[in-house]
This record gives structure tokens, sequence and C-alpha cells, in this order.
């Protein structure tokens, strides 16, 4: 069925216009996927959204992409301009089929810098990519452009000192911090040894927690299960020795309270704990009470499941 | 009983005997045959992807199969103002094309189809505090990036143009306790990363800085019972990882750790006796990516069919030889 060049481009646009109107319909999409699907089905559309699912039917996808990826170029190259809504629906489309395309993560860069777009949006946009394809470098590489963005805001509230139990990330970001752990656990668990995730995951904690010692336990017990059910992801377990090795790190300074506050007064400070040497003898106990606890679950888990190399490197 | 390896297992049908004129074949027509979509899925490396396939034909005695007018055309507009050179035309500027655009333009000695001033400027522009290197203007760090970025100026002869010392700085912070380097301080050991950082220190002439034996160690565990290597523990074997790993041991003159018959049985397996050129594993559909570095790869073990490869530029090594770029890897 020979269709004339023009057809092609209405149908394209009809599509893409669809996309854009699932979205708007449900707010909610988590998830996408291509459905195998070699021949259209009478004029029905390619997009089909099934309760937080979106599909997109094979056959339309030689179509689809080469028209908005050319779409696209015509405007870089200034040959054609688009508007800013019309790019952020021709970059969404793109991304969600071909989301190493690293020039299209770019124009959004600029459309959240203009304003258009929310750097929320963008995160959101990532997250569906990563559904599909769980390792795009240039994902996870936006992911950190947006999320240093939303952090760099001024008027974000960073560190609060909850006296007794140390001090801690404000709500906001413990919200972004969680949410990303979230994104890299569900990346790792798509695709083995996720070594995009995480790093990813890493320097979250680098970066956005700025290694806050609350956040750093938090996540070495949380990922105890998952690495457990996980054992020959050498990834896992290296996140787990970067988390013993940040820990370590926080409590050998004298004043480690003085690190992490860094942002507060320092009259604020003056709160740390008296007998100094009682507060490092606790430290050290709980740092070692830590590695003793490691060591016992890799002795578990090589016990349980023989042969796993990633077990006896983690050791 | 033990768990079995996560390792392949290699047919007793699979190619054993190098097919060069096949490959040379498969490239030489390779884009031609490439339709609308897939094209436009690729588009975004594409001049890595011209870089391997010209560095491929090159290995193999085969470059004037290529048209390189039509090459030098793509290149040339494909640099941006403010230096950097990008995967293609509309694309963004990049360390990673302009590395690649620099490796093309060296091959066939026509440096002056760009402003290569403009490239030491983009390249200089792109150094941070810390020494690290962004990758773009949108600041990503990475040690990819360091590699990209010396291994561009060592092949225009500009190596001045950067702070050496703090760049060296910031590679050795991204040393981890394995001996291996990941992408970021902190990072996982990954045979990419590590043969980036190597090809980094030898550039900087800073490979005493490596623990070799630990390194070694770590680089030959690689090694499957199949013979193939993997990139990380308990990974599959990888065509390519013959290139990250090999390459890297042999900077560091471990090349001898590695049992070399297992190896190239491996490489030999990934051909695919039908279409030419190389699959990541045996039985796996070909590219060229994974091409050059099965190439590659039997040119380091020493293949005489295949001219020998620098383990550092991955190109053969008359090229950097005949533009004086001084390299000294360890014994």
């Amino acid at each position: 069925m020979a269709e004339s060049e023009e057809e092609i481009s209405v149908l394209i646009e009809r599509v893409v216009k669809d996309i854009t109107n699932a979205f708007k319909k449900n707010p909610d999409i988590d998830e996408i996927g291509l459905i195998p699907c070699p021949e259209a089905r009478c004029n029905r559309s390619p997009i089909v959204l099934v309760e937080n699912k979106l599909g997109i039917e094979s056959w339309c996808i030689k179509f689809l992409l080469p028209y908005v990826h050319n779409k696209l170029l015509q405007y870089k190259l200034r040959k054609k301009w688009l508007e800013q809504d019309v790019l952020t629906d021709v970059t969404r489309t793109l991304l969600l089929l071909n989301p190493d395309f690293a020039t299209a993560w770019n124009v959004r860069k600029e459309l959240v810098l203009s304003g258009t777009i929310e750097p929320i949006q963008d995160l959101y946009l990532a997250k569906l990519a990563l559904t599909k394809f769980p390792k795009s470098p240039e994902t996870w590489i936006h992911r950190r452009w947006v999320l240093q963005k939303l952090t760099q805001e001024a008027s974000l509230p960073c560190l609060v000192n909850k006296g007794s139990t140390g001090v801690e990330l404000s709500e906001k970001l413990q919200q972004i911090v969680q949410e990303e752990m979230k994104v890299c656990t569900e990346a790792a668990g798509r695709y083995p040894s996720n070594y995009n995730a995480w790093s990813h995951r890493i320097w979250v904690l680098q970066h956005i927690a700025k290694c806050n010692v609350k956040v750093l336990l938090d996540e070495l017990s949380s990922t105890e299960n998952w690495v457990s059910m996980h054992i020959s992801d050498h990834s896992g377990f290296h996140y787990r020795q970067f988390l013993l090795k940040s820990l370590l790190a926080a409590r050998s300074l004298p004043n480690n309270a003085l690190t992490t506050l860094s942002l507060l007064h320092s009259e604020q400070i003056c709160s740390l704990p008296k007998g100094e040497k009682d507060f490092q003898e606790r430290q050290k106990t709980d740092m070692s009470h830590l590695c003793v606890k490691e060591l016992a679950l890799c002795t578990d888990l090589i016990e349980t499941y023989t042969g796993h190399e990633a077990l006896w490197c983690h050791r | 009983m033990g768990t079995p390896v996560k390792d392949v297992v290699i047919k007793s049908d699979a190619p054993k005997t190098l097919l060069l004129e096949k490959h040379a074949d498969y490239i030489a027509s390779y884009g031609s045959k490439k339709d609308d979509y897939e094209y436009c899925m690729s588009e975004y490396l594409r001049m890595s992807g011209v870089y391997w396939g010209l560095t491929v034909m090159d290995l193999m005695g085969q470059l004037h199969r290529m048209n390189k007018d039509e090459i030098l055309e793509f290149v040339k507009p494909c640099q941006h103002e403010c230096g950097g050179i990008s995967a293609s035309i509309g694309h963004d500027p990049h360390l990673l094309y302009t590395l690649s655009a620099v490796q093309i333009l060296t091959l066939y000695n026509s440096l002056h189809v760009i402003d290569v001033d403009k490239v030491v400027e983009y390249v200089k522009s792109l150094q941070q505090p810390d020494g690290s290197f962004a990758g773009d203007q949108w600041g990503e760090i990475d040690t990819r990036f360091s590699f990209c970025a010396v291994a561009t100026l060592a092949l225009l002869g500009r190596l001045d143009a950067v702070d050496i010392d703090k760049a060296v700085e910031f590679v050795l912070s991204c040393m981890n306790f394995d001996g291996g380097f990941g992408c970021r301080p902190g990072s996982e050991s990954h045979a990419g990363q590590i043969y980036c950082c190597t090809g980094f220190l030898a550039i900087t002439g800073q490979l005493h800085q490596v623990n070799a034996d630990l390194l070694g160690w770590w680089l030959c565990e690689r090694q499957l019972p199949s013979g193939g290597l993997n990139g990380r523990p308990e990974k599959l074997p990888d065509v390519c990882y013959s290139w990250w790993v090999l390459a890297s041991l042999k900077i560091i003159g471990r090349l001898h750790w590695i049992d070399r018959e297992k190896l190239e049985h491996f490489i030999l397996a990934c051909q695919d006796e039908e279409t030419g050129g190389f699959a990541d594993r045996p039985g796996d559909m070909v590219d060229p990516f994974h091409t050059l570095f099965g190439i590659a790869g039997l040119s380091l073990l020493g293949n005489e069919q295949i001219k020998p490869v620098n383990p550092v530029f991955c190109m053969p090594e008359e090229v950097p030889r005949r533009i004086n770029v001084k390299l000294e890897l360890l014994n």
C-alpha cells in the first residue's frame, strides 16, 4: 500500500498528537512499551493506553521515528522554526523511541532553562524512558543535569539540624533523593549489573545527599534485601562497599559534625555531644559493628549460593 | 556441585579461521543498505561509526575502498562555532565525536579540513577546576572524557593547552582498591573505564602510578572458560572487551597474563560466515563496532594478516608514529 509523503506526514502528526493527548489524559503513565503489530488496523491509532501503560504499535515506528527525527534536525539546522510546545512534543516522542539521542535531551535542557518545561517533567520523562531502556547513558546524564538544576535553586533548604538524631536533609531534598533511589532500584531490576543505574545512585548520594550519614545508613539497610536476591549483581555489592567507605570517612573525622553541617551557622555546631572521646569510641564500634554485619551477610550468601564471584569480590 | 559460571559455549561449527575478505566487504557496503529507521536510530553516534569503519578497513589494508572525499565533506560541517564537533550535521558537539573526527582526519592526513585551533580551545574550555573534563557544555563528568581530551590534544600535538597535572590528579582519584578505575571517584571498576584511564596515563606519561600487578590480575580475571573476556565479574563475555581489556593489559605490560589461544578462539567464533563482521558473542548479530574491536583484538594478539594496532589510540600503529606522538608503555 503506497502512501504519499503527505499522507504519511498527516498520519505521523496525528500519532504525535495522540501521544501528547495520552499524557494529558493520564498524568500517571508509568511504563512505555512496543506492541508487536506488523500492520495498521483500519484507521485505528497506533497509540494504546491501558491503565497506566502506554504502548506504541510497532508498524508505525519505521515512519514515526525518521519523521520526528528529521523534524527536529530541520529546527536545529535553522531550516524550519518550531514553537516551544511543538518542540516539547517532538522531543518527547523522539526520546521515548530513542533516548540515546543526546541532542534531543539538549533541546529540552534549553526548554527547561527558558521555563517552558518544569524540571520535574523531565525527571518524569527520563523515568519513563528508563522503563524501556534501563541502561540508556544519555537518559541518566540528563537526569543528573536536571537534578543539579533543581537543587541549585537558592531558596531550597538543604540541611536541617535535628539535634539528637543528627543532621538530616530537608524534606524536599529527602523526597528527591528517595525518588532517585526508587528509579535506580527499578532500573537495576530491569537489567543485571546495571552500571549506569548504580553509578547514578552513587552520584546522587555524593552530590545531592552530600553523603549524609542518616541517608547512608538507610541505604545500607534498604539494599540488604535487594543484594540478597541479586547475588550476581557486582554493581549492587560495590554500592554497599561505597556506603561503608563513605560512612567510615564521615565518622573518622574528629568533628564529623562540621563537615555535614557546613551550611549551618557555627554557633549551632556547639551542640556536639560532650565527652568527645566517648563519642569517637562509639563511632568506631558502630563502624566495626557494621563491617561485622556485612561480613556475616556475605558469609551467609556465599554459603547459600555457592560459586558466585561477586560475593567473593565483595568480601 | 558448584553453580555454573556465566559464560557462553562455543559450538563446534563456529568459525575457526579469520575471514578477512568477508569483513572488508561487510564494512565497505555498510550504510548503503541501511533503511531510514536504523539510520536515524544510530545517527547520534555517526562520527564514531565512521571512525570504527575506517579504522578497521585500514587495519585490514582496505582503506582505499572507502570514499575519502565524501567522508571529509561529512566531517567539515560538523564542527560548530565553539570548536567542538558533533556526531552528525545538526547534532550537538561533544568531546566523544570531537575525538572521533580528529582520528578520522588523522587517518586521512587531512586535519586542515577543520579549524584545529578552535578544537584545542573547545577541549581546553571543558576542563574543570578539579582537573576533570566535562563531555560538553552541559557539564557531565566522566573519566572517558579525560581520555578523549588528552587523546585529541595528543593527536594535534597540543597537550600543553590544558593543566595536565590537575587532569592526572583527577584520574588517579578514580582509582579503586582493586587497582581499577571507574567513571567518577567512588564508581565501580569497569574495563571500558580502565582502558580510558590507562590510555590517559600512557599519554600523560604517568603509568608508573598504576599498580600494574594488581590491575593486571583484575584484568586477566576477566577471561572466562570459553576464552572470551568480560568487563566486570559475573558478566557475559563480549568481543569488545577483547579490546578494552587486552589493550589495557598491553599498556601496563601484562598482555602475557591472558591465555591468547583461547581468546583468539573466542574472537574468531564471533565472526558471521555469511554476512562478514563480528558480533558481541558467537551467533549474535554483527555490527561495525564489534567488527573493529574483534580485528583490533586479533592484531594485539599478533595476527600477521592485520596491521599492528596502537593500544592507546586504537589506530594502525603507523599513524601515531607518522605524526610523532610519544608514548611509553609499561614492560
